[in-house]
């Protein structure tokens, strides 16, 4: 028996299934859109290009939506795959079941990164009344859909090869490192945390894209760490629980999602400046104001356990 | 007086370079000033109704410019052209084109729906418009229970709801009878009093001569006479 | 821009066509109410299941000699009890009767509130017993001679309790012709959680013929053993959405014509295509969450008012005529049938919508 049979994983799929199909479609059009494209002439043909156009941008804000909620429901339904199995206590046991989880986790993270920049390039797109950006556009397109078939077979990949019958670790064991990256210690981790939440702030506020990219790049990168090995043991209140999923279940109130969404938002915020600026050879400043406000939220959420325990207990784990 | 409709070198053409390629319309050049009537008289077929088409942005030209106070709307994106037709233009179009199965009410209220008014302010336009056109008292049938000129006259309130600078009117008197056709006529002279620049395409002779009309274009197998 | 007026109007436009979505709305209903009746009844299964486990040991120690299953005795209740970390030991009489003339077998369990002369049975037997008569007593026949017993009370038939009868020890150990120091099975406590996979062990070691189960590999049995079913109907619906997408594909072309026109009208007054793709899109929208609710709504009195009618058979067999389902309802199966129902409606409308929309309007013009 596989767990290909299970209701969640057979609904999951089917939708990626559709997804995939709408997004092929789509991809055909971009194909002749990007081949054909010239916006002076004004043959019939162009004008039914320019149609084509709507159909893919209908077809994407359908796609995100879709994958945004669905990403959700992954992450929700590996926490509940959890009990199958074996020796899995959270979603931690199910991702690291095998080589492809990590990875398939870390391809939806960016697979949604850049739907959200191409639908913000989108919008600068359509607001101007020659279509600047149309290749810029569906070159991304075209890349986004290389890497959603990857995602396809990484996802069918990793379900087929879920063990049901050989233990797989559970958090305990695998987030137990005895160093962090870099020899530091949580002290300098925490403190290089906070600094970069200063530059980011900054970066945003004087709207330097380049600074805010590498500033928010380094921050997720220190946030995974410092969530998991610092914040997170506050959040369950005991000083060897260091796991990033358990988090998410119910008995500490969802309160995982809010933390992680806020620092995927916050950065992808921060970043996207450069990105998009880069993509459209044009200068971009917009969308800073959201970076400070996410960033912020999630910085005040972690803080707030810390104080938290360290009011109610008078000390610090 | 600034010229609201300038049509430089508009062509119309209907599988081009192909062997069947047809001219609708051949080298336009027309200038229409803010606030005119302009009637264009043709017979069917000579391309009136195409070059009111292509003022509107219902379709796109293949060669030329149409420009509106300045903005050439000939290659507008859909989106902007859309905006265009919500803001600037009301249609009067020959068979009236209401939407059976809502009221006369839903149908001149449609153009509203897309702006974010209140509800208030969008029952006043709509009613506003009602009285312009006569027809306040029909607000609640069906446009299928209308008479002919009535359906004519919840059309008119249509085209003037949103206040559009612009009044395209296609053959509008073509299914009326004498009597709503000379009717027609009055609200052409209210449209002057609002100063909306109308262009009327007809074949109906009573349109000949009028006083209350600026301009009188002739077309004729899709060229300016 | 999509704003109340907005919404307001494509309600009035979809109220005007209602006839022409009425086909896709009953189809969507039904998919969704049989989707939504097999998910119940699983979950209701399920949640049983949970419950009955709760009140299980953590150990279960079963007997057997030579492959077969076998009796265990008071030595290995003994033995047992030594080892560190266990609690208590009890040993537990429990078999099955061979009705041989309804070729069944009834689940004797042990209620030892019940005097040597009652039963308890379930409706799923009382039925049973009935078809042969038996309607206030019944005769077990056992080597040792007839044992007769009055039904006391006949309980509901749930997926444990189908083919249970209760009677107390003394009657039980009777029926099944079991000495006093022999046991069908023993219910071991050991109080730390994290010691109950080493005790497992340590029990084995003594005694090699001893199956030993604790109640995390019962709880995985439990869930595979329905997740499994489930999913082989679920594919099934997907088979059956597809052709119904089909369907509704024909159905929205033939409707064209006429639609074509309004559309262009609307067009003419200012309307984008992406305007018209709202418009669609919301009007779908409301057809597909009236469906969804209706189908489960009828799903929900389906499985737990008239606990579903041959649908349990096709999902159970034959031998549950009486089962009764628990209501239970979850956030997780709600939103898990959304998305299985919802999203490829509005997913299939997308296209026919562009389609629409992007319709060329000099039509109007006519």
């Amino acid at each position: 028996m596989s767990l290909f049979l299970l209701n969640d994983i057979v609904v999951f799929l089917f939708i990626e299934i559709i997804l995939f199909v709408l997004m092929f479609i789509s991809e055909f059009s971009v194909l002749r859109v990007i081949k054909h494209w010239d916006f002076n002439a004004s043959t019939t043909f162009q004008y039914s290009l320019e149609k084509r156009n709507y159909l893919i941008n209908t077809i994407i804000y359908f796609t995100v939506s879709v994958k945004l909620v669905i990403f959700v429901f992954f992450v929700k339904s590996l926490d509940e795959l959890s009990p199958l199995v074996p020796g899995a206590m959270c979603a931690t046991g199910v991702v690291g079941a095998n080589s492809y989880g990590n990875i398939l986790l870390l391809f939806k993270i960016f697979i949604l990164f850049l739907l959200g920049i191409w639908i913000i390039i989108n919008k600068l797109d359509l607001d101007s009344k020659v279509f600047p950006y149309i290749n810029e556009k569906y070159y991304l397109f075209s890349f986004i859909f290389v890497l959603i078939c990857i995602e396809m077979v990484l996802e069918i990949l990793y379900f087929l090869n879920i063990p049901l019958s050989v233990p797989v670790f559970c958090c305990s064991t695998v987030f137990k490192l005895d160093n962090l990256p870099f020899e530091l210690n949580t002290l300098g981790l925490i403190l290089i945390y906070y600094a970069l939440f200063i530059v980011i702030t900054l970066s945003s506020y004087y709207k330097n894209n380049l600074i805010s990219l590498f500033a928010n790049m380094l921050f997720l990168f220190t946030s995974y760490y410092s969530v998991t090995y610092f914040f997170g043991t506050y959040i369950y209140e005991v000083p060897n629980h260091q796991c990033p999923y358990c988090m998410l279940q119910k008995e500490y109130h969802y309160i995982g999602y809010f933390v992680w969404f806020s620092l995927f938002l916050g950065v992808f915020f921060g970043i996207s400046p450069y990105v998009i600026e880069s993509i459209i050879s044009k200068k971009y400043h917009l969308l800073h104001k959201y970076c400070i406000f996410f960033t912020t939220f999630f910085v005040l959420l972690c803080t707030y356990f810390v104080l938290s325990y360290y009011l109610r207990n008078g000390v610090l784990l | 007086m600034t010229s609201k409709i300038l049509i430089r070198n508009l062509y119309k053409i209907y599988n081009e370079e192909k062997e069947n390629q047809f001219f609708a319309l051949k080298d336009i050049n027309i200038e229409i000033n803010n606030g005119e009537i302009v009637i264009i008289k043709g017979v069917s077929g000579s391309g009136k109704s195409t070059l009111l088409a292509l003022i509107g942005a219902l379709s796109k030209p293949s060669r030329g410019d149409i420009l509106v106070e300045n903005q050439n709307i000939a290659k507008l994106p859909d989106i902007f052209s859309s905006q265009y037709r919500n803001e600037e233009v009301g249609f009067i179009f020959q068979s009236f084109n209401l939407i059976d199965g809502l009221s006369v009410y839903d149908n001149v209220k449609a153009p509203l729906v897309l702006k974010n008014i209140k509800q208030s302010e969008l029952s006043e336009k709509v009613e506003e418009a009602l009285k312009l056109a006569n027809i306040s008292h029909k607000s609640e049938q069906m446009v299928s229970n209308l008479s002919g000129g009535e359906k004519q006259r919840c059309a008119i309130a249509r085209a003037l709801v949103h206040a559009p600078s612009v009044i395209l009117a296609d053959e509008p008197t073509a299914n009326l009878d004498r009597d709503n056709s000379l009717l027609f006529l009055e609200i052409l002279k209210k449209f002057k009093e609002l100063n909306k620049t109308v262009i009327v395409a007809t074949h109906d002779v009573i349109f000949d001569n009028l006083t209350v009309a600026d301009k009188y274009i002739n077309i004729q197998d899709g060229v300016v006479l | 821009m999509v704003n109340k007026n907005f919404i307001d109007f494509s309600v009035v436009l979809l109220v005007k066509d209602k006839k022409e979505y009425l086909f896709s709305f009953f189809i969507f209903t039904f998919i969704v109410f049989l989707a939504s009746s097999v998910l119940f009844i699983s979950d209701s299964l399920k949640h049983d299941l949970h419950l009955a486990l709760e009140k299980q040991h953590q150990i279960i120690v079963t007997n057997t000699k030579a492959g077969k299953p076998a009796l265990l005795s008071t030595e290995h209740v003994d033995s047992i009890l030594q080892i560190t970390g266990v609690d208590n030991v009890i040993g537990k009489v429990d078999g099955y009767y061979n009705f041989s003339q309804d070729r069944r077998y009834f689940h004797i369990v042990v209620d030892d509130s019940l005097d040597n002369n009652s039963m308890i049975i379930s409706s799923e037997i009382k039925s049973i017993l009935k078809k042969f008569h038996y309607n206030d007593e019944f005769n077990f026949l056992t080597e040792n001679g007839i044992i007769s017993l009055k039904i006391t009370k006949v309980m509901d038939s749930n997926i444990i309790s189908n083919d249970v009868v209760l009677v107390n020890t003394d009657v039980a150990r009777k029926i099944l012709d079991m000495y006093e120091d022999e046991y069908s099975y023993l219910d071991v406590s050991v109080p730390n959680n994290n010691e109950v996979d080493f005790i497992a062990l340590k029990i084995v070691d003594l005694y090699p013929s001893l199956k030993v189960k604790t109640k995390n590999d019962q709880q995985s049995d439990y869930e595979h053993i329905y997740y499994y079913k489930g999913g082989i109907f679920m594919i099934l619906y997907i088979v059956s959405m597809i052709s119904f997408f089909i369907l509704l594909k024909n159905q929205i072309s033939s409707v064209f014509g006429e639609k074509k026109r309004e559309i262009a009208i609307l067009r003419s007054i200012g309307f984008a295509i992406k305007d018209i793709i709202h418009l669609k899109f919301i009007q779908n929208s409301i057809v597909a969450l009236c469906s969804y609710f209706l189908g489960l709504f009828l799903a929900y009195t389906f499985v737990f008012i008239f606990d579903a009618p041959l649908l349990k058979n096709i999902f159970l067999g034959n031998d549950f005529n009486h089962i009764t389902f628990t209501p239970s309802l979850d956030i997780r199966t709600l939103f898990l049938l959304f998305i299985f129902t919802v999203i490829p409606f509005l997913a299939s409308i997308l296209l026919p919508a562009w389609k629409i929309a992007t319709e060329d309007m000099s039509e109007v013009v006519k």
